[in-house]
């Protein structure tokens, strides 16, 4: 008679050390925050904020501060396009978690703008693209402004181990290209993750 | 810590910091730009460095934007 009791007395036990073992508190985090889920074996969301800021510094530290982007349209700013951002790590990226931060840090200078209907695969706006040939046609334009600079790149990974540590290595390269098709600015920036798990923090 | 005006009026700035222990030491710090007014403009994200033992290095930083006239370091110590 007492077995049936027990049987039902540990399975609840169970069941509750269960739900209150598994349970995880959830909170919200700054992205900025140096406290972020950091491991080994991708990129995470504060890599590219990272790779980001170092591309943009020096985009401006080399070109936009120094006055050295140049408008086909006076009193424009510069125009350019995203070419392509090739992606050669072992992971499925979205590219433009790394270009976006970069055009709206661009953007922000007032020196440079991003083509929404020009870019490579297609217009990112499709809409602007439409309105933009119609434009085009209503004001007998007979030709569109060709961005004055096109930005390529690629993603790399290289992966290390030695025992139980890990490593990885991310290495983002951007190029800024005129439109005669000389890089008139590339930079260059790596970020190396060691360990054995993922954590929380850098 | 040094800083200069480029020729399009950014703000470019040089902090020398320096480990006084003989371990490596790891840190992020974030920069934060503020306008004439002392507002903030705007704040990069936080950015990891490790300084070998006796090390000296410079954090060198631009602004995003003429607007940012001033700046504040932040040091956080890493989490692990």
């Amino acid at each position: 008679m007492k077995k049936p009791f027990l049987a039902l007395t540990l399975s609840a036990v169970t069941g509750a050390l269960l739900f209150t073992g598994c349970a995880t508190q959830t909170s919200y985090v700054d992205p900025n925050s140096s406290r972020l889920v950091t491991s080994v074996g991708k990129i995470d969301v504060q890599d590219f904020a990272q790779a980001a800021d170092t591309m943009t510094q020096s985009l401006i530290d080399n070109q936009i501060s120094q006055d050295k982007l140049r408008s086909s349209v006076p009193s424009e700013p510069a125009l350019m396009a995203v070419s392509r951002i090739q992606n050669n790590t072992g992971q499925q990226i979205d590219t433009d978690v790394l270009v976006k931060k970069i055009r709206i840090a661009l953007n922000r200078t007032g020196k440079v703008q991003t083509s929404t209907t020009m870019g490579l695969g297609g217009a990112e706006d499709p809409l602007a693209a439409d309105q933009q040939k119609a434009q085009e046609f209503f004001d007998d334009k007979k030709h569109t402004r060709l961005p004055d600079y096109t930005l390529s790149g690629k993603i790399i990974e290289m992966r290390d181990k030695a025992g139980s540590v890990r490593q990885a290595s991310y290495i983002f390269q951007l190029s800024l290209s005129s439109a005669s098709g000389i890089a008139v600015w590339e930079e260059e920036k790596t970020i190396i993750k060691q360990g054995s798990r993922a954590n929380v923090g850098f | 810590v040094n800083s200069a005006d480029t020729p399009a009026g950014y703000l470019k700035i040089q902090v020398e910091v320096q480990n006084n222990t003989r371990s490596v030491q790891a840190f992020t710090y974030r920069v934060e730009w503020f306008d004439e007014n002392g507002m903030l403009v705007t704040s990069s994200p936080s950015l990891p460095k490790t300084l070998e033992g006796k090390e000296t290095a410079d954090i060198i930083a631009i602004a995003p934007t003429p607007r940012a006239k001033d700046f504040r370091i932040k040091f956080l110590e890493p989490t692990n």
